[in-house]
């Protein structure tokens, strides 16, 4: 009796232990598989923006956009507006990225968009549109 | 007779001027300058957070680009 009581006390320990040993396992491998994503949903808006890329390229490319100083894409003026809604997606989910990071970092999206702006700005391609803090458009 | 009760009082004297209480006060006044957080500072340590977050999610992107170009 006394002896059957100390394996169910042993087995309530070893249930505990495994329960413990699964959680920490999870936020492990949570922690390594989201590395750089800040914010939830952050995997999809990559994903797509992964997909974007080459036609975003493109038109960047060919002139037809730009990167505007607040961080988003923008048509260059007198330029064809054409794939608008590969633009539009695009600005949408970089907006979302902003808010998430303005909300992490406690401060504003348009701070963000700002930053993001310089970043693109040094790492962009010669040739491309940019669009500097006055608002005036310069191929780099 | 007199002597002795001079050198008595001067002893007196002296003992109680021994039992008196010497202080010496000191003050020393430290002036400390306002402490003045200049709002640079804080947009500084603003924008290198929010690099450091942009580069985190965008690496990945900036690379892929870099590649296509």
């Amino acid at each position: 009796m006394r002896y059957g009581k100390v394996l169910d006390i042993r087995r309530t320990a070893m249930r505990i232990y495994s329960i413990l040993y699964a959680f920490f396992a999870l936020l492990v491998l949570l922690t390594f598989t989201t590395n750089g994503m800040c914010f939830a949903g952050a995997g999809d808006i990559k994903t797509r923006m992964q997909e974007r890329l080459p036609a975003i390229v493109k038109m960047k490319d060919s002139g037809i956009i730009g990167e505007n100083n607040k961080g988003f894409l923008e048509f260059v003026p007198g330029a064809a507006k054409k794939n608008e809604s590969v633009v539009s997606a695009e600005n949408n989910d970089r907006q979302a990225v902003y808010n998430a990071i303005a909300k992490q970092q406690n401060t504003t999206a348009t701070l963000v968009g700002e930053r993001r702006a310089i970043q693109i700005a040094e790492s962009a391609s010669a040739g491309h549109w940019l669009q500097d803090d006055s608002g005036n458009w310069y191929k780099k | 007779m007199k002597k002795l009760l001079c050198t008595l009082s001067l002893l007196l004297f002296l003992i109680s001027l021994g039992c008196t209480k010497h202080e010496v006060e000191t003050r020393s006044q430290v002036e400390v300058a306002p402490v003045e957080v200049k709002p640079i500072h804080i947009t500084i340590d603003v924008n290198i957070r929010v690099d450091k977050a942009l580069d985190d999610f965008f690496s990945d992107i900036d690379e892929s680009a870099k590649e296509l170009k």
